[in-house]
């Protein structure tokens, strides 16, 4: 079921986005269609979030996007993550983990 | 942005005709999963940044819109910007130039300075002796270099008919003269002295500015060489000045040449003047100063030399003043006095014109764009109904405001500098063109008066919301703000004092110009001036009485009265007579400014002025000594 809290996506999203570029450069549908398979449906996010994370990512010099032409030739902006992006990601996997872990622990008191 | 959403979009189609659906159906449906694509590209635009840049491209764009369906009240608002922020533009250009610039052609370079000589009397300011000056010259640890120059009326012939024989105003100079202002001549050479203290023998050779060989000499080229008689005394030209410059002071007298200073005496003729004397003030000084020393550490220096100078001549009993020297940056009108700080009462005059004429200029546009906003409010109420914030619609109206105050100043500035060069008032000694700062100052202060007559229609526009304005708009009224209020108080209370106050100056002018019963004596008063500095004349001077009965013989002539050149104001200091009794630690009156105007007997009577009481001077006051004084009535 797609997450229906809007808050808990826009804490994560970029941090999703990050971990997903570092894996495989994509453009931006494949990119939500990728987010949409891992988390089976748990996580929806419309093009309204999605873009305008990827445009403040990019702006912020953590990823970078090139326009390239796809297999069936038509043009397609793909992104990909730049060394700042990757230590960004290693900071924030870390805090993630460190949050997730200390959630977990109180939700099972 | 576009083009990749719609891609996103298209995919999206793509995979919901992979599931069956028709392709209209899959297009309808990949558009509804996308969402609103141009809130979508407005939020991905706030997210990258640089929104205010594209939402002033779109508020100009509007504004060239709106103008365009309204012309009329955009020219007419640029003009009267015009007026308002040109004319303070200009003001600024001048005061600037006056103040803050070095004279024509002289380097903006901090290190150079002028040495004043001052006085504890005011307005004089006091002319250096040469001894003085070589002391000056001697301050190595305070001034690289020093240098001099004194001024003189002469005669330049060049020898030909197209040149003619004009009467020019020189400068004979130190032989450091152009090295230490750091001014490179347009062509040619310095002049072969190069001490300091080269008084003799003279050298004669010539500097000319750029516009004399321009204008005289057939050009720059053509005056290298060049054989002139300046005052009857033949000199070679052996340089060009630069474009524009007229000496290392700014003033309103074109120079025409400079000569070394050993070349002053033959040239001048100044008669029994020498360079030892510490009584004969002449010079007038600018220095370079050494890397580290301020000025206020060279005037601490100079002020110990005019001391000593001062010191000298109390002790001949020779003159009456004390005598002072200071050190200033090179830049602006020197004030010789020292009396006035940068800015002087003129300047402030000026500045404090042309701000009350930008406040009458604003609160006209003010009253202007009120008159728009009231006709835009449907507009406005259907803006803000919409969804636009108050704050977006207003800087809407700034940026309309702001395009027609930098449209107004541009075209201020522009007529400035067309005025200038009409009337050829930068080329007579002053820097006063505008240049990128002062260019800069008035478009923000052309940026700070949009804002000034903008915000309160602005305000005033957004106050009411669509459905105010429908009601309004039925009862036929439009509130005035409370700013709209406040400028016009401020224009009536400000502007009408001034208006006042320049209709009784108006008056009183009309009234001086008014004929009366002394006009038709004036029409009948001819004023001869002869140069007897220049030429045969002023060595022959015996020639200067058969030169006036010659005047006399003229018919028509009723009478010639003879007048001194040097006239002007003179400290007179006026004694009691002897026969009062005053106490013997009374204080000795004080000394009174007055008007001094040196004539010969007849005066009074050529110009049908009788003398009140008393008589006219006689044949036997023709001495050097004046011991009576004619005083005017008033």
């Amino acid at each position: 079921m797609p997450t229906k809290s809007p808050s808990l996506l826009q804490g994560t999203l970029d941090l999703i986005v990050l971990q997903l570029l570092r894996s495989e450069p994509t453009n931006g549908y494949e990119l939500a269609q990728r987010i949409q398979a891992i988390s089976r449906d748990v996580l929806n996010v419309n093009a309204g979030s999605l873009y305008p994370a990827l445009y403040r990512l990019e702006a912020r010099d953590l990823i970078r996007g090139q326009w390239d032409e796809s297999k069936t030739g038509r043009r397609v902006k793909v992104y990909s993550l730049t060394p700042a992006g990757r230590k960004q990601l290693a900071d924030h996997r870390e805090e993630w983990t460190r949050f997730a872990g200390a959630l977990a622990a109180i939700l099972k008191t | 942005m576009r083009e990749e959403m719609e891609t996103h979009i298209a995919r999206a189609t793509e995979r919901f005709i992979a599931r069956g659906m028709s392709p209209d159906d899959a297009a309808l449906a990949a558009r509804r999963e996308f969402g609103n694509r141009g809130v979508v590209q407005e939020q991905a635009r706030d997210a990258r940044g640089g929104r205010w840049l594209e939402s002033l491209m779109a508020d100009l764009r509007y504004a060239f819109r709106y103008y365009a369906r309204t012309p009329l009240s955009a020219i007419t608002i640029i003009l009267t910007l015009a007026l308002g922020v040109g004319f303070s533009s200009a003001v600024f250009s001048v005061m600037a130039g006056l103040v803050r610039r070095p004279a024509p052609g002289v380097p903006d370079d901090p290190a150079l300075v002028k040495i004043r000589g001052l006085t504890d009397v005011r307005p004089f300011a006091r002319a250096l002796s040469y001894p003085e000056l070589t002391e000056y010259a001697a301050l190595s640890d305070r001034f690289e270099s020093v240098a001099a120059w004194t001024s003189a009326g002469v005669v330049v012939d060049a020898g030909s008919t197209e040149s003619g024989v004009i009467s020019a105003h020189a400068q004979f100079v130190t032989p450091n003269y152009f090295a230490t202002l750091g001014v490179r001549l347009q062509a040619g050479r310095t002049f072969s002295q190069s001490r300091f203290d080269a008084v003799s023998p003279p050298e004669l050779t010539a500097i000319v500015s750029h516009a004399f060989a321009t204008a005289r000499l057939g050009g720059v080229g053509a005056a290298i060489g060049r054989d002139v008689k300046v005052s009857g005394i033949p000199v070679t030209i052996i340089g060009v000045a630069p474009e524009r410059f007229n000496g290392a002071v700014q003033s309103g007298w074109p120079r025409t040449i400079w000569m070394p200073l050993s070349a002053w005496q033959t040239v001048a003729g100044t008669g029994t003047l020498t360079f030892a004397d510490r009584n004969q003030g002449l010079f007038e000084a600018i220095a370079r100063l050494k890397r580290g020393v301020s000025p206020d550490e060279a005037t601490a220096a100079a002020k110990v030399i005019a001391a000593r100078a001062d010191a000298e001549l109390k002790a001949q009993a020779t003159q009456t003043w004390i005598g002072s020297a200071d050190v200033v940056r090179l830049r602006g009108i020197v004030d010789p006095t020292g009396r006035y700080g940068p800015l002087g009462p003129a300047a402030t005059l000026a500045g404090g014109a042309a701000l009350l004429i930008l406040l009458v200029c604003t609160t006209t546009v003010n009253s202007l764009l009120l008159g728009a906003a009231v006709s835009r409010r449907y507009e406005t109420g259907v803006r803000l109904a919409i969804g636009a914030s108050r704050q977006r619609v207003v800087r809407q109206f700034l940026t309309e405001v702001a395009l027609l105050a930098l449209a107004g100043g541009a075209l201020g500035m522009w007529v400035f500098g067309v005025f200038l060069k009409a009337t050829e008032l930068a080329q007579d000694g002053f820097d006063i063109a505008p240049d990128w700062q002062t260019t800069s100052f008035t478009m923000l202060y052309a940026l700070f008066a949009a804002a000034l007559c903008g915000l309160s229609p602005a305000l005033h526009a957004t106050r009411s919301g669509l459905s105010e304005v429908l009601k309004e708009s039925s009862l036929g009224a439009a509130r005035r703000s409370r700013l709209h209020r406040s400028f016009v108080v401020a224009q009536i209370t400000v502007a009408l004092p001034f208006m006042i106050a320049l209709a009784a100056v108006t008056v009183s002018a009309a009234e001086e110009m008014a004929p009366d019963e002394k006009s038709a004596l004036r029409a009948q008063i001819l004023s001869v001036e002869f140069n007897l500095s220049a030429g045969r004349a002023g060595r022959e001077p015996n020639r200067i009485p058969a030169l006036i009965e010659r005047l006399a013989a003229v018919p028509g002539v009723a009478a010639v009265v003879p007048m001194g050149g040097n006239y002007g104001r003179g400290l007179v200091s006026l004694q009691p007579p002897p026969d009062i009794i005053r106490p013997a630690a009374s204080n000795p009156p004080p000394a009174s400014n007055v008007f001094v105007y040196d004539v010969s007997p007849g005066y009074f009577e050529a110009v049908n002025a009788p003398i009140v009481r008393g008589r006219e001077f006689l044949e036997a006051t023709r001495r050097p000594r004046l011991h009576r004084l004619s005083l005017s009535s008033g």
